[in-house]
């Protein structure tokens, strides 16, 4: 058999259009996804209803109001935010270095006319999304246990979305200067954790000493925070001006830096 | 440009202060099979990496089927096919599945590429295990996948970086067998070797390279010939006995290299094995014909497997 004869009719593949490799590349996480769905799908839901019926429902209970509203309404948002910041964080950071270094995808597909730039946003988007369906699965199950009535979940989570591609680019960027494993327990202990501890998350952030509280502003959390507890109607304190402003600023920096280490670590 | 598809001009990359490759110069013709030949290190494959676009260029130029690397590496990935070092199959996906979602990478229309898929895995055997997936394969499987893969785009010229290495002999004359085909097509084909034996077999022209530079370039029967001769006397020696009688052939302008435990010496018409042997004696002599490996020694001074 001729190897060139019977592989085509046209005879050259025409050159893809720029950025298709976009699309093609975030198939490919989600066809991989498939396979492990039903896992996934499991634990979205049972994870959120664990946090809030131990935190929100049991240490809740301890809790007086908070600004007039229940415990459970003050951490509610809390954990869509924290949910919808850390799954695409985990994503981007263990799973994306195996990608990386031990299964070689992206050097696979960079033997392909696709560009890093493409793999970049294919990724983050890829991670976002996973963020956006546990961030829509905490949604669900706060409505199942009647935590909230409000249309304004929707576009709360349209702005989580915004979240997750945060978290994304932040967890690549971490990725671009791991030698092994051991150092995401940084970025998870280090990093991550401490974000999702002091961002007005599990109490008000007023408690706290000034330094604090200015600090946490300069990372991306607190904004999200804020900012579905206005969309909910929750605590309305926060300009829903200035936290939608600082996410998109926070979004264009980290994927910035995320972009400038990783396309360095792809072609070196 | 028509009958060059590979031309590089001082050709450098250095990582950090390390040279990897160090001003090469070398023309690939059109059809023909270019085989780097060299030990670990030598910076076969990094001067691979740069032909397919996965390490940038730090001087010198590069030209693929007549486009520039530095700013036309994208157009070059359309025509070129690769097979890397390591395979870099998804695991988690199967046999058929791997190759439909490299294509879909190369934007080859879905129908399309679910036909030359399963052709190629007719190709290389592997339309049995289409649905079984990657990580049940064996290693000499998963490279014909990997040469399958790097071939749906019909690529102008293949690039194989130690396409045999680790695999049985019956493997590996399987994919010697699937390269001479894809050669009797008129296409280029680049490959790096440590095995002698795959050079001599489907190359038509060598470069040796040690250090980052190419040390002798040429076919390989011209190569042997005009750096080694014919013929080879291996005499197997202490190693303290060595240097002693290095001193000796030296004196006789023999010429031959020492190594550890023994004294290769290339026989020209000279130097007849009669006399060479009351030179040195020994019991332990082998005459063989010479090969790609003693041109390497030749030049680089030591073995290309250490």
């Amino acid at each position: 058999m001729e190897i060139t004869r019977a592989l085509h009719r046209n005879l050259t593949t025409p050159l893809p259009r720029r950025l298709n490799g976009v699309k093609t590349v975030w198939m490919r996480n989600f066809l991989q996804f498939r396979y492990t769905f039903w896992v996934t799908l499991t634990w979205i839901f049972f994870e959120p209803f664990l946090s809030l019926l131990a935190i929100g429902y049991g240490i809740g209970n301890y809790v007086s109001a908070i600004n007039g509203k229940t415990y459970l309404e003050f951490y509610f948002p809390a954990l869509l935010t924290v949910t919808s910041f850390s799954v695409p964080f985990f994503e981007a950071t263990y799973n994306y270095y195996t990608k990386l270094t031990h299964q070689k995808v992206y050097r696979t597909i960079l033997m392909t006319p696709i560009e890093p730039v493409e793999i970049l946003w294919a990724e983050l988007l890829w991670a976002a999304f996973k963020g956006t369906i546990s961030c829509i699965a905490v949604a669900l199950v706060g409505r199942f246990l009647n935590i909230y009535e409000t249309w304004m979940i929707i576009p709360s989570i349209i702005l989580l979305f915004l979240v997750s591609f945060i978290g994304a680019a932040f967890g690549l960027f971490f990725t671009t200067f791991a030698k092994n494993y051991d150092f995401f327990n940084y970025a998870v202990s280090g990093f991550l954790l401490p974000l999702s501890f002091f961002s007005d998350t599990y109490f008000p952030i007023i408690q706290m000493p000034n330094s604090i509280q200015i600090a946490i502003h300069y990372f991306p959390l607190i904004h999200g925070v804020h900012a579905v507890r206005y969309l909910l109607g929750i605590d309305t304190q926060h300009s829903l001006f200035i936290s939608i402003a600082a996410l998109f600023l926070f979004a264009g920096v980290s994927t910035r830096l995320a972009y400038s280490r990783f396309q360095q670590l792809l072609i070196d | 440009m028509a009958n060059i598809s590979i031309e590089a001009k001082g050709l450098t990359k250095k990582f950090g202060d390390k040279m990897a490759v160090n001003g090469i110069n070398f023309e690939v013709s059109r059809g023909e099979c270019f085989g780097v030949l060299g030990p670990n290190g030598a910076g076969k494959s990094t001067t691979m990496r740069m032909m397919y676009g996965l390490t940038r260029i730090h001087h010198g130029e590069l030209f693929v089927l007549g486009l520039n690397m530095k700013s036309q590496s994208r157009e070059v990935k359309a025509k070129i096919g690769v097979v890397p070092q390591e395979d870099g199959l998804d695991v988690d996906f199967s046999v058929l599945d791997n190759l439909l979602v490299y294509s879909s990478y190369h934007a080859i229309p879905p129908e399309e590429a679910k036909e030359r898929a399963q052709t190629l895995l007719r190709l290389v055997k592997l339309d049995d295990v289409a649905h079984s997936p990657v990580e049940h394969l064996s290693g000499g499987m998963k490279r014909r996948l990997t040469i399958a893969r790097s071939l749906i785009n019909n690529p102008d010229i293949l690039f194989l970086d130690e396409p045999t290495t680790g695999l049985d002999p019956q493997a590996r004359l399987f994919i010697w067998d699937i390269l001479k085909r894809f050669k009797l097509e008129g296409k280029t084909i680049v490959l790096t070797t440590h095995y002698m034996e795959e050079a001599e077999q489907l190359c038509d022209r060598i470069a040796i390279m040690d250090k980052g530079t190419i040390l002798t370039m040429g076919t390989p029967k011209a190569l042997i010939e005009a750096n080694v001769g014919l013929q080879v006397l291996e005499i197997g020696l202490k190693n303290e006995d060595i240097p002693y009688f290095s001193r000796k052939l030296t004196q006789e302008n023999t010429d031959f290299i020492a190594l550890e435990n023994k004294i290769v010496i290339f026989l020209h018409e000279q130097n007849r094995p009669e006399k060479l042997l009351s030179t040195v004696p020994s019991q332990d002599i082998v005459i063989r014909p010479a090969s790609l490996n003693d041109v390497f020694l030749r030049f680089a001074g030591h073995a290309l497997k250490d």
